[in-house]
């Protein structure tokens, strides 16, 4: 049977963050509606979608919102439609709103994730969040003591004043994992007429480059290994459910516009509460699909996500998938990008420390 | 017959660009009722695009209009010409066909830089003129001042001239009077072998080359059989007929008419423009005279921005050349853009118009190189060499000698911005010849100049330095030896073929330094550091750096969601197929025009 992740998209927040354009919803009166359709939703997959569920992953949004009764609810549901054989379950939790961590654990959540962003108060605030440097540290500390693998996520980019090797010198202790995310400014952001209006600065381009690089040094000094572009582990404690995403492995998404991969379709859930909450899923088969999905389509994603990795792109894997001859049929283009990659152990992988300018390079190796 | 070839007026319309020469065309199609009122385009005879958004005449369009006065019937035939400096060729062969010319001087402007151009060349041709004063409508209208212009400049009698308004009719039935009256009927002679003058020809899909010709002598039906006396070339005449303003054909031409002649001409460089047509069945002894073969003036490299399209753009010029003999190209192959054409064009308009019309009628998407002249090369082995294209230079060792075209520049305006004027001539390397005073508000400057100044960028400071009040012409007056030199651009160490230009040693280097600090705010920063060099040979002049790239990667995958990150790679991927390359460098298109234009006072 089908080995798959199961994404579950929580999308409500008690605020919205002022970086955010992803779908969410501040009016928690309509939490309980939505999870019932959720389960709906997750029911109705379980006989269009089978598989054998191997991780689970809360996100948003702002997951831990949910009460342990409404996780309950939902892990019931899966249980009842879906085989598992879950290896990995987490939730995103966000300071703010970490009340549940035990009952979460009992329920069968096994790894948590905190929005942490900075621990920077000013900058903090400015971007919205509505918790302090000292709370972060306190979900952490609490966290730590209830699970096994605990992971942090950071924002770099948000103004020069960061100071990542603090930050990480201070959060390193309670984890096992790290994410580290540039800063992007969706259109239609807060954070976007912020910076119009002078009242946020972040930081160049290439003062950006300079905090990952900053980043990736400071981690691995406290035993926490890139593994993927934004992602740090210690060894063994790699995120398996993300994973799945670079591997091109099958993945089930409920939710308002969450994605799924399955069966090599890629198709979402429209970006749209009210209509979700009225059946308008892919439980009923109102999902979007994405145009069909050449093969030429696919080697550009297996190519661009695997390159993400640092234990890069499988050749002999590649080879037998799309029936080629990497290393004769890219020879050119291999060429032209060999200072910047290494082929070692039948892998192909960009060096680390062209990690931060990767499209180039991919798409070197992708033209015509 | 003399009675026939008396009621016929063959004429043109020459002014300066703006006087309004289309709309008094215009009008008087409509007067003669030609065409109705209500059928009036704007703008009839510019039937191109370009011609009417412009507000230009490219294309000679003849029409045939008849015109009653005193009871007598008239045809007129009405040559349209371009008004541009570019076009004075085609403005010489319109002439060659008229016995007259209505010359045109906006009441508001007085004599410009191609009234006088136009003026002398129908002069020259022995026209008739007929001076109009237009424009009369206008509060700024100083129509007694315009006519004392005319007469002391141009030095023709101007006393009765028409006070018209082209845009609202007044006055235009004087000027058809007045055509009847003061222009000259054709003479010629019916029965005498056949001479047809090509003032013109173009190419339908369905009736093959078609030659806008007029006769005069003798007389030309369908049947007949012609001869081409420039190849001897013979047809069988299939088609003979007039402009109304649409082809219409008629049963004969005769000396005097003006019309046109389909023979099923496959090849319409076969109808070359100023060869006489004559009957084979009974020849003429000596052809006219014809007229020189137009000399491009400035040239450039023209590439499609998609490689794949280089049969499209060799299509589409093939096809404008149809119906612009004036342009000449070849197959040039660069280093940095691939293949595609070096152009010659007649000047910068010509250039600007050729590029818009593979642009908007042929869809094509080009890159083209800076706008080079073509300089007289002598080598130190004595050897000479016509070099169009900076790129194909010889090395300075080889070179004894390079000469340039140069021009003698007219231009006309207010006397305030004389300073002004004179500097900038200087700073062209500029000449000076004389400074005339029209009269108290217009001058006339004379200068002595490598052309290649004003293929630069000269048109645009002139105007900024007199707000548009001056107006320029320019006549080829032979070539100067001068100390020039090639200056290559080096990316990442390689020299951008696509890049060099010829220029004076002394001003290569705020040149080169231009240049470099342009490339270095287009190129975009690619994985490595690259160095932008300006060199006169081995010696570098100036140097940028584009530093290499630093981030240029997608933020995290919310939820799986990589659609957005294809989308984003494809966006990316797309903008790399748009770049040349050079050495490993991408060069985005726009580095290439970003050198033809800068403002020295930057």
């Amino acid at each position: 049977m089908t080995e798959a992740g199961l994404y579950i998209h929580i999308p409500f927040c008690k605020k919205r963050c002022n970086y955010c354009d992803f779908f969410s919803c501040t009016d928690r009166d309509l939490l309980n509606d939505f999870v019932d359709e959720l389960c709906n939703e997750i029911t109705l997959c379980g006989s269009r979608f089978p598989a054998l569920i191997t991780t689970v992953y809360f996100g948003g949004g702002t997951p831990s919102l949910l009460s342990p009764e409404q996780v309950e609810k939902i892990f019931n549901t899966i249980c009842n439609v879906y085989p598992m054989q879950v290896e990995e379950s987490t939730i995103e939790v966000n300071p703010s709103s970490d009340s549940y961590l035990s009952d979460y654990k009992k329920i069968g959540i096994n790894r948590v994730s905190i929005g942490v962003q900075t621990l920077n108060d000013d900058l903090l605030k400015s971007i919205g969040r509505l918790h302090t440097a000292k709370k972060a540290l306190s979900t952490l500390d609490k966290a730590r003591n209830i699970f096994d693998n605990v992971s942090a996520d950071l924002i770099l980019g948000l103004n020069k004043s960061q100071d990542i090797v603090d930050d990480v010198t201070k959060i390193q202790p309670f984890v096992t994992h790290l994410s580290g995310y540039m800063l992007s400014v969706p259109q239609r952001s807060v954070i976007k007429k912020m910076i119009k209006d002078k009242l946020f600065f972040p930081t160049s381009d290439d003062e950006t480059a300079d905090q990952y690089d900053v980043l990736t040094d400071t981690c691995r000094q406290f035993g926490l290994y890139r593994y993927e572009t934004s992602n740090y582990s210690r060894l063994g404690k790699e995120g398996i459910h993300n994973s799945n995403y670079w591997e091109m492995k099958p993945y089930i998404g409920v939710g308002p516009s969450a994605h799924s991969y399955y069966n090599g379709r890629r198709y979402y859930n429209k970006n749209d509460l009210k209509e979700y909450l009225l059946g308008h899923h892919s439980g009923n088969g109102l999902e979007k699909v994405e145009r069909k999905h050449s093969t030429e389509m696919e080697i550009m994603e297996t190519i661009m996500l695997s390159l993400r990795t640092v234990k890069g792109l499988n050749i002999s894997e590649f080879d037998k998938k799309f029936s080629v001859d990497f290393m004769r049929d890219y020879a050119d283009k291999l060429d032209s990008v060999k200072k910047y990659v290494k082929i070692k152990n039948g892998r192909l992988s960009i060096l680390p420390q062209y990690f931060s300018v990767q499209n180039s390079i991919i798409i070197s190796l992708l033209s015509d | 017959m003399t009675d026939r070839k008396s009621r016929i007026r063959n004429f043109c319309i020459v002014a300066h660009i703006d006087h309004g020469k289309s709309t008094l065309a215009d009008r008087i199609m409509e007067k003669t009722g030609q065409v109705s009122e209500r059928d009036m385009k704007e703008q009839l005879l510019d039937s191109m695009d370009i011609e009417r958004e412009r507000g230009i005449t490219i294309k000679l369009t003849p029409v045939r209009m008849f015109y009653k006065y005193k009871g007598e019937e008239y045809t007129f035939n009405l040559i349209d010409t371009p008004g541009h400096v570019d076009f004075t060729y085609e403005v010489s062969r319109s002439l060659a066909a008229c016995e007259g010319a209505i010359l045109i001087v906006d009441a508001t402007q007085g004599v410009e830089a191609q009234t006088l151009t136009n003026v002398y060349l129908a002069l020259d041709n022995d026209l008739e003129i007929l001076p109009v004063i237009n424009k009369i409508d206008l509060p700024s209208a100083q129509p007694d001042k315009v006519i004392a212009e005319i007469e002391d400049v141009i030095g023709i009698d101007a006393h009765s001239a028409p006070l018209i308004s082209a845009k609202d009719g007044t006055n235009v039935e004087q000027v058809l009077d007045q055509i009847v009256e003061n222009l000259p009927a054709p003479s010629g002679d019916e029965n005498a072998p056949l001479k047809a003058l090509i003032f013109d020809s173009l190419y339908d899909n369905y009736k093959g080359a078609i030659c806008n010709v007029r006769i005069k002598d003798g007389t030309v039906k369908a049947g007949d059989r012609i001869r081409f006396m420039s190849n001897g070339k013979e047809f069988d005449v299939t088609e003979v007929g007039v402009f109304s303003p649409n082809m219409q054909p008629v049963s004969a031409l005769y000396a005097g008419d003006v019309g046109y002649i389909c023979a099923s001409i496959k090849n319409v460089k076969d109808t070359s423009v100023g060869d006489t047509i004559t009957n084979a069945a009974m020849p003429a002894k000596e052809p006219l005279a014809g007229y020189k073969k137009v000399q491009p003036m400035v040239f450039a490299g023209v590439f499609p921005a998609d490689g794949s399209k280089y049969n499209d753009l060799r299509d589409a010029l093939e096809k404008l050349n149809l119906n612009d003999a004036a342009l000449v190209f070849e197959p040039e192959n660069s280093i940095a853009l691939g293949f595609g054409f070096r152009c010659g064009f007649l000047g910068l308009l010509h250039m600007e118009i050729i590029e818009e019309r593979l642009e908007r009628e042929f869809d094509l998407d080009l890159i083209t190189t800076a706008p080079s002249v073509s300089y007289y090369v002598t080598k130190t082995d004595g050897t000479q060499l016509i070099i169009d294209n900076p790129s194909k230079l010889p090395q300075t060792t080889e070179i004894d000698k390079i000469e340039e075209p140069i021009v003698r520049v007219h231009i006309y305006t207010p006397p305030e911005y004389v300073g002004a004027i004179m500097e900038l001539c200087q700073e062209k390397r500029g000449v000076y010849i004389n400074l005339v005073y029209l009269d108290k508000s217009r001058v006339q400057v004379e200068y002595r100049m490598p052309l290649s100044e004003i293929v630069y960028d000269f048109f645009d400071n002139l105007k900024s330095k007199t707000r548009g009040y001056a107006s320029l012409d320019y006549e080829l007056d032979g070539y100067n030896p001068d100390d020039l030199v090639k200056l290559d651009i080096l990316l990442n160490g390689e020299v951008c073929d696509a890049l060099s230009i010829i220029v004076h040693r002394e001003q290569a280097y705020a040149r080169g330094r231009a240049i470099a600090e342009k490339l270095k705010d287009v190129i975009p920063r690619q994985l490595f550091e690259i160095p932008i060099q300006a060199a006169i040979g081995n010696k570098v002049i100036a140097r940028e750096t584009v530093k290499a790239l630093r981030k240029d990667v997608l933020a995290k995958c919310y939820g799986g969601d990589i659609t957005r990150k294809k989308k984003l790679l494809e966006k990316q991927k797309e903008g790399k197929k748009r770049m040349r390359q050079v050495g490993n460098v991408q060069i985005p298109s726009e580095a290439f025009m970003s050198i033809l234009k800068f403002d020295s006072k930057q």
